[in-house]
């Protein structure tokens, strides 16, 4: 693409969009230097208090995070691989795009809805206290189990639509061919779409996993005790607790914790991959 | 199998369904028992000119952050793709920090920067984050649009004497139109999802959007005119998927083998 680009528009005008591009990169990651800059700066502080007043915050957001983003992957799984053992491509396609419409529903309109359904007084609610498996004065609100799918109805649409677009790149034409030596419908889409549901599967679980480690309205609402993330602790030593410093910090080494943890497990399978294609050569 | 597919749509079209439910039912608590049919809660929402201006702020962030979005993605992305290694592991990387960090996080330190520079809380700065928070997304799907281009037509073109501008839209800009299109909605979208960076960076002048709305009706007064609310911004998200489908209908359909000219 370059030679023919920089043929048509000429190379210096590609050298310019290349400067604007990392110069854009640069100042869009300057609140992010600045963050790691400040947390290295912050020595100073009680890590131990901090840690031990705030641990609880870092545990839960990446616990119910990381259980969330499982759940859906699953459930995304699940049901895409029903989609596929179960209707034709056109069906699959329109039941695809049909479970893909409640996302474009925004969080804050969809978190209200399950506010009011699993409120006291919303069918949800009624039914657990009619049920008597929710003790009368405890909220279905407050229970960390609400939390978890509260996050997992979000995020579940986009999932499966991920697994459905990862799983039809597999050519008809092998479909036809595992047909006609026999194998059945279940085994084809569990062999042939193996590799390509294992890649839907880490796309969707990283979205997912982000998504939930720093949502901020679900857990403010759901979950009760539970719902103590990293966001709402930050959001409370800000506004309610003021301390500017403990806000900080906590929102530093989280994102410090976070970004290491995805670059380092990026290179890894990236160098896992290098050595694996060096090995088969 | 299909009994759990349906249960599943079910179970993620409920909240839309209950909306609907909640915005129609003529009952001043939102109960769930149905009280008759009245579109009353339709008409205090349109009535209010605290959600008239909610929206205003919730369409312009729309526009701007999709646009703005998308033209940095398109930059990024032709950088990207006319470049070595060692630049494009430069980008990945950058954009995959963009991706991961929280938007918490990035709103206050864009704020400390801010600052120190004199600038206060306000809509500039909350844009600012919202187009930052939906790059990452909006490259990488320009990146696989734009990667998947054929140049060779628009090449020949330009070397037969066509106009740059006329072969840049006759077999570049009409092929991707459509893509571009999905890409600023998707930039859209994410800028409806704005409570963190309308609290941290709105302030006074940062306007109130009607997701910072829906947020404060819910923390203070509960009535079922916030259904309709969430159910506005449910319709500014339809545009995604009208998008969404015309790609997909390009997508599916079957490629001439012989190029028409």
């Amino acid at each position: 693409m370059d030679k023919v680009v920089g043929r048509v528009i000429g190379y210096k005008a590609i050298s310019i969009i290349k400067v604007v591009s990392i110069f854009v990169l640069l100042l869009l990651l300057s609140p992010f230097i600045l963050g790691l800059v400040s947390l290295a700066t912050s020595l100073d502080l009680d890590w131990g208090q901090l840690w031990a007043a705030h641990s609880s915050a870092l545990w839960n957001s990446y616990s119910y995070a990381l259980l969330s983003a499982v759940s859906t992957c699953l459930l995304a799984w699940l049901c895409t691989l029903g989609l596929f053992v179960s209707y034709d491509d056109a069906t699959r396609r329109r039941v695809a795009l049909l479970c893909l419409i409640p996302f474009f529903a925004s969080t804050a309109a969809r978190l209200f809805s399950w506010v009011l359904l699993f409120s006291s007084f919303g069918v949800v609610g009624r039914l657990l206290h009619g049920l008597h498996l929710l003790p009368p004065q405890e909220s279905p609100l407050s229970l960390p189990s609400t939390l978890v799918f509260a996050l997992i109805t979000i995020y579940l649409p986009v999932s499966i639509f991920a697994f459905y677009s990862f799983g039809s790149s597999v050519p008809v034409s092998v479909e036809e061919a595992a047909t006609v030596l026999g194998a059945n419908s279940l085994s084809i889409n569990l062999t042939l779409r193996r590799r390509r549901l294992a890649w839907a599967f880490a796309v969707a679980f990283v979205f997912v996993f982000v998504s939930c480690h720093s949502a901020f309205m679900v857990p403010s609402v759901l979950g009760g005790s539970a719902g103590w993330f990293v966001s709402t602790s930050v959001d409370y030593l800000l506004n309610v607790a003021l301390r500017r410093d403990a806000a900080f910090f906590l929102s530093n080494l989280d994102t410090f914790i976070l970004t290491l943890g995805f670059l380092l497990v990026g290179f890894s399978s990236y160098l896992i991959g290098k050595l694996r294609s060096g090995a088969v050569k | 199998m299909r009994a759990l597919i349906w249960t599943v749509v079910l179970i993620v079209f409920l909240p839309v369904i209950y909306l609907l439910y909640a915005g129609l039912n003529n009952s001043e608590f939102m109960s769930a028992d149905f009280r008759g049919f009245t579109l009353m809660w339709l008409t205090n929402a349109v009535s209010d000119p605290r959600f008239l201006q909610a929206l205003a702020v919730t369409l312009l962030k729309f526009i701007v952050v999709g646009s703005f979005a998308c033209v940095l993605a398109l930059v990024i992305s032709i950088g990207y793709l006319t470049s070595r290694r060692w630049f494009r592991i430069v980008v990945i990387c950058s954009l995959v920090i963009l991706f991961v960090v929280p938007p918490t996080f990035y709103c206050l330190n864009l704020l400390s920067i801010a600052r120190s520079i004199g600038l206060e809380r306000g809509l500039f700065l909350a844009i600012v984050a919202q187009t930052v928070q939906a790059l990452p997304t909006v490259t990488g799907f320009l990146l696989l649009t734009l990667r998947n281009l054929n140049l060779n037509e628009f090449e020949a073109s330009v070397l037969l004497g066509a106009p740059i501008p006329l072969a840049l839209w006759r077999f570049v800009g009409k092929k991707i139109f459509s893509h571009l299109l999905l890409a600023f909605s998707i930039g859209g979208y994410i800028s409806l999802d704005d409570l963190v960076a309308n609290v941290y960076l709105g302030g006074d002048t940062g306007g109130i959007s009607i997701t910072k709305l829906i947020w404060e009706s819910m923390r203070s007064d509960v009535n079922p005119a916030i259904a309709w609310y969430s159910l506005t911004l449910t319709i500014i998200g339809a545009f995604i998927i009208v998008q969404f489908a015309r790609v997909d209908s390009q997508n599916s359909k079957p490629k001439d083998v012989v190029t028409r000219f």
